[in-house]
């Protein structure tokens, strides 16, 4: 199928790799189905997720374990009950990169991470009740030498 | 809305599972704070009403970023490192 973005133009993805959000993402309800992109340069920390029918609506994204190894949100039962996992090691966990102007300033939402069932290709963004994440921490420097690392 | 008068330690119940109870009242007029105690089965969503709201907002700010994975390879040209 293809999917059309602002960002990359058209891209021809595999329709098994579609993410199906039932619920859509918060502030974002009417969009139900995304897709996990790859930059132009391939990069393990840091992706593009596109909904697939909306051009327009991309987010930069990250696996926050790499930035922050002792990340551990709570999630509720129910939250996890709707993935259709047992156990919250079965999920990728994603956190959206907010970038401003100053590029520097980037953060990630650590408060409401992506939940993905990589299996059922579920997801569903989610509120951590754990109080110590909020929606914005600083990512730049460590994301940068990450980067460097690995790419 | 229905709205109930209640003393500190007194509860309200919702349904057969859910119940409310004031569990501190502190200061006066606009500075007034109350501490809230809510027993909910596991499947009830409780949330402080404007943290939905922050995320929105947060996530309407995410979108669309004009970024390209350069901007962490390479150094901007401004060294100011970012204010935490």
């Amino acid at each position: 199928m293809q999917v059309a973005t602002k960002r990359f133009g058209t891209v021809e993805v595999d329709p098994s790799q579609v993410l199906t959000f039932p619920e859509g993402l918060i502030g974002f309800p009417e969009y139900h189905e995304f897709v996990v992109m790859d930059f132009e340069v391939k990069d393990e920390c840091v992706r593009w997720l596109q909904a697939a029918s909306e051009p327009d609506l991309g987010f930069v994204v990250m696996g926050p374990k790499a930035v922050f190894p002792d990340y551990d949100p709570e999630f509720s039962r129910a939250d996890l009950s709707t993935l259709e996992v047992a156990s919250p090691d079965d999920l990728v966990v994603l956190s959206v990169v907010t970038i401003p102007k100053d590029v520097r300033k980037m953060t990630a939402n650590l408060q409401a991470p992506l939940l993905i069932n990589p299996q059922k290709r579920l997801g569903r963004q989610v509120i951590a009740a754990s109080p110590e994440y909020s929606t914005r921490h600083y990512v730049f420097s460590p994301l940068e030498s990450l980067v460097k690392r690995t790419g | 809305m229905l709205v109930l008068t209640r003393k500190k330690g007194q509860a309200i119940k919702i349904g057969d599972d859910i119940v409310v109870r004031v569990t501190e009242v502190r200061g006066r007029g606009a500075r007034a704070l109350v501490k809230i105690g809510i027993e909910a089965p596991s499947g009830i969503k409780v949330l402080r009403e404007e943290i939905m709201k922050e995320i929105a907002e947060e996530m309407a700010l995410a979108k669309d970023p004009t970024f390209d994975l350069f901007h962490l390879k390479e150094k901007p040209k401004d060294e100011q490192p970012p204010r935490a």
